[in-house]
Parts: C-alpha cells; structure tokens; sequence
C-alpha cells in the first residue's frame, strides 16, 4: 500500500533590498521567532535574491512584526512542499 | 607576561608601544616571539593586558584630523575577522554571504543608533565623506536652485558647489570673520525664494570651531529648506542628533575621529529625503530592473560594500559608545587646552580660531612668519612630530584668515595622545621660535 505523501507548508517574504532581510531576520531573533534566510525562489521574486522562510503558522505574527519595525516587503507567500 | 619572552631591541626586532586607553600612560613591549611558530601574537598580549591601542613607532602623531593612526585593537581585530570570513554583502544566502550581511546590517544600526538616525535603513556606506557629500550635493538639485554655504567649508563641499555653480545653480557663502566664525544672523538675509539648502560643515578642519548645527537646522526647517552637514570632524567626539539638529543629510568618515578604517564613511537621510544615485550598478537585488532600484539604501549603493572595512567601522563605534563619547571629548579637549595654553605664552606665536566655545580638538598655528611646511618639516625630522601643514583643503578658511601664502601648521588630537606628547610639542615649537626668531 502506497503511502500518503507529507505535505508542508511555509511562509515566505521576499524583498526589494538585502537589509530588509537582514532586519527581518533580526526583529524575528530579538522576538523568538524561528526561520532562515534563503535564496529567493525564482518563481516568487526577481527583486532581492534572499527571503525570509518560517512556518506558515507566524502568518499573523510576521505580519504584526512588518507593521511595527516598519519593515517594507516586496511579498508574503505561502507554499506547500511536498516530502 | 610570563608566557613571553622579551627580547632585545635590534634593528630586525622593532620595539613595540602600546598605550593604556584608560590611563594614557604609554607602556612599552619589546617585539615578542612565541616559543612554537616564532610568530608574534600581540592579539594575545592586547587581549591578556586589556589594552587599547598598539603602536608601531614611537613618535608624537598630531594629525588625527587628516586620520586617526592608530585605531583601537578592536578595530584591527574585526577587520582580520572579516578578511578571513567574509563573502559579499548581499549576494548570495549561503552563509558567508550571509554573515557579510548581517555584519553590514548591524554596522547601519550602529551608525543610526549614533547619530539619531531613526532607520538603519537610511544609512548608506560610502568610501569617505567625499563621496557621501558629492552624492548629496550633486543629486538633489536642479539649474535654478539656491544653495547656502560657509566659508568654514573642505573642498569636498567646496568643488562640487563650485560644479553646481557652472550648471546654473546659483551658491552663496555665509562670511568668516578674523577668528574663523560665521554669523548667524547673516543667513536669514541669504534666504530667498528659489533657495533650497543649507550646506554646512559640523566643524572647521582648519581651526577646530565648532558650528552649531542645531541652530542652523531650525532656520532651514522654518524656512523649509534641506540641511545638509558635513561632520568629518565630529563624528565620535562631539554628539550628533539628526531628528533633534534638523539634519537632513548627514556625511560623515570612518576613519577620523571615529577611529575606524580609512576606506569606510557614509550619509545618513531623514525619512523621505530623496537623493538622485550617484553611481548605477550592481546590487545582488533587481537584477532585470534597468534603473538603480528606488528602495534605500541600495538605491545608493552601487558595486561591492567594502564589507571589511565597515566591520572594522562597527567595531569602533561600539567601542566609541562603550568609552563615552563624553570620555574621549575631555581627554582630547584637555590636550587641546594645554597646548593652546603652552602657545599662548610664546609671543611670536599667533593662534587661529575661536577658543571660548565648544570646539573640535584642533590647534592651528604659526610661528611669526615661518613658513607653516618649513615648521611642519622640522617638527617632523627633529622632533619626529607629525602635523599638518599648509592650506588643509580650506581655500575660504584661509582667505578668510589671511593665511593663503604662509598657510598654518594644524595639530589635531587624538584619544590616544598624552600629556607628555603635548608638553613634548610645547617645547618643540618654543625652540624652533627661539632657534629662529630670536638669534
């Protein structure tokens, strides 16, 4: 019997500018919140080659810490991968 | 010290100085080798003695004001860091890439945290003030504008205004008096319709006086005007607020009294300033887009960030903001005073610039009508003291003070100086006045 394949799914931002990234990456740091940066996926964005990977679960959370470090973005995606 | 060996000096084993940033006192090493690689470790000595600044030859440096010689331990430090590990800020997410992005990113915060920026996203790294201020001055105005400015100014304000100037912007400059100061109740007359900026430095490179930005960047937010600051000389000793001073656009180097690494600088923006790119180019971001990406502060900052350097730029920040701006401003100031007192008692001295204000630690001077190259010489080569001589990249500073021929010997302090070093320099110039002009 075959079994079921896993699914995951993540939340991605991409960016227009490196140090957006790097100041996502530090807000989520000083607040806890688990991720990495990763190469942007072509299909997501052409404008700024790292974004932001955590799980789909910091959907609302992410975006509470954009509005208050006042952090622009160029997108917030969610993606499903398959395992 | 035990686990070392002192050595003799010899002309193969040069003798090393190093300075207690805490009490000035100079402490003296000999050239050390470890008992297995026969190399000198003196990261391991610095460290194990909590010592701030090394140096390499003993001699009295007086021209911190043309760049700090030597820079703390920890900036040297940093810089061999990121040499061996970084790759290229923002290109890329592997993880040297990476860690070339953070550094830099951290760098920003540090330097808006400094200087009241509001966004380390508004900070943009740049190879010195030049380029920070040719950035500002030659990308925001158009042919038609009005622009005021002050002779106190460094030709890298001076020549691109004078570059504006032949493409139709019309420059006016606030006059110096006799003791090197602008009035500020001059400006208001300045001000007319098609004026767009006030372009000011924080402090004279050639005498020290301090301008008070503060009161400048009121007159330009009343009357809506851009203000723009050239803080070379201030960055690290004197407090800089840009939202409290009105500053617009601040330019600053790394390497000056910042005590960073020759090769960083920077400007910082208030929200919604918008300045044209003075170079278009790479950016690891946008890659199809045809234009400079819009978004700060890629927008100017074309090519490879000088990652290392601006390591090192951090480095010395933090230890700024640890030592106290307050700290290193009393010990220059202290050597400044003493000096001017130690020139005020040779009468054939005469001393440029105001000494009853808060000021840059700069003492500019000359000896009866010496010549300032052939003063500046003959410190070096006897009394082997480094100072600064002739026109300092001030050609209205020096109209203004009437020094154009002879031009003016500048001793500029350093938070590394000593006591002695300035009782050493009194008695230098009191001889060569007495060698010279009383025999």
């Amino acid at each position: 019997m075959r079994e079921k394949a896993k699914t995951r799914e993540w939340l991605i931002i991409t960016f227009h500018t490196t140090a957006e990234a790097m100041a996502v990456e530090k807000a989520c740091r000083d607040s806890g919140i688990s991720g990495k940066l990763i190469s942007a996926p072509r299909q997501l964005s052409s404008d700024c080659g790292i974004a932001w990977k955590c799980d789909i679960l910091y959907r609302q959370t992410m975006e509470e810490l954009l509005n208050a470090s006042r952090i622009e973005f160029e997108q917030i995606h969610e993606i499903t991968v398959q395992s | 010290m035990s686990r070392y060996t002192r050595s003799l000096c010899s002309p193969d084993r040069q003798m090393l100085c190093a300075s207690d940033g805490e009490k000035h006192e100079p402490v003296w090493f000999y050239k050390i080798s470890s008992s297995e690689d026969g190399i000198m470790h003196l990261t391991d000595i610095l460290v194990q003695e909590k010592l701030h600044f090394v140096r390499l030859r003993k001699m009295i440096y007086f021209d911190n004001a043309a760049t700090t010689l030597r820079k703390p331990q920890a900036v040297i430090n940093a810089v061999c860091q990121a040499m061996r590990s970084l790759g290229n800020c923002g290109r890329g997410a592997h993880e040297d890439a990476l860690a070339a992005s953070r550094i830099v990113y951290s760098a920003r915060s540090a330097v808006s945290e400094l200087f009241q920026c509001g966004n380390p996203r508004n900070v943009v790294f740049t190879a010195n003030s030049t380029e920070a201020l040719n950035t500002a001055i030659l990308g925001m105005f158009e042919k038609g504008d009005h622009i005021i400015s002050t002779d106190m100014e460094h030709n890298s304000v001076l020549r691109p205004l004078y570059y504006l100037q032949r493409m139709g912007v019309d420059v006016d400059f606030i006059p110096a008096d006799m003791l090197g100061n602008i009035q500020y109740d001059d400006i208001p007359a300045y001000i007319r319709p098609e004026t767009r900026a006030i372009i000011c430095t924080h402090a004279s490179n050639l005498t020290g006086n301090l301008v008070d930005v503060g009161h400048i960047g009121g007159l330009a937010r009343a009357h809506g005007l851009l203000f723009i600051v050239d803080a070379s000389q201030t960055a690290g000793i004197i407090p800089i607020n840009m939202k409290r001073m009105n500053i617009d656009v601040l330019c600053f180097t790394g390497h000056k009294s910042l005590m960073g690494p020759q090769g960083t600088g920077g400007m910082c923006l208030a929200e919604g300033v918008k300045i044209r790119p003075l170079k278009r180019g790479g950016t690891g971001v946008q890659t199809y887009l045809k234009e400079q990406p819009e978004q700060m502060p890629t927008h100017l900052e074309a090519g490879t960030l000088n990652s290392h350097g601006i390591a090192g730029l951090e480095a010395a920040i933090r230890y700024i903001q640890q030592t106290s701006l307050e700290k290193i401003y009393a010990h220059e100031h202290m050597l400044m005073n003493r000096f001017y007192e130690g020139m005020r008692q040779i009468p054939e001295i005469r001393i440029y610039g105001d000494f009853r204000a808060e000021r840059a630690p700069i003492v500019a001077i000359n000896i009866g009508d010496i010549p300032s190259g052939e003063v500046s010489d003959i410190l070096n080569e006897r009394y082997d003291i480094a100072t600064r001589p002739g026109a300092h990249c001030a050609p209205r500073m020096h109209q203004a003070l009437g020094t154009v021929e002879q031009g003016a010997v500048r001793f500029s302090f350093g938070y590394d100086n000593t006591a002695e070093e300035v009782d050493a320099a009194v008695k230098a110039v009191k001889a060569i006045t007495v060698e010279y002009l009383r025999k």
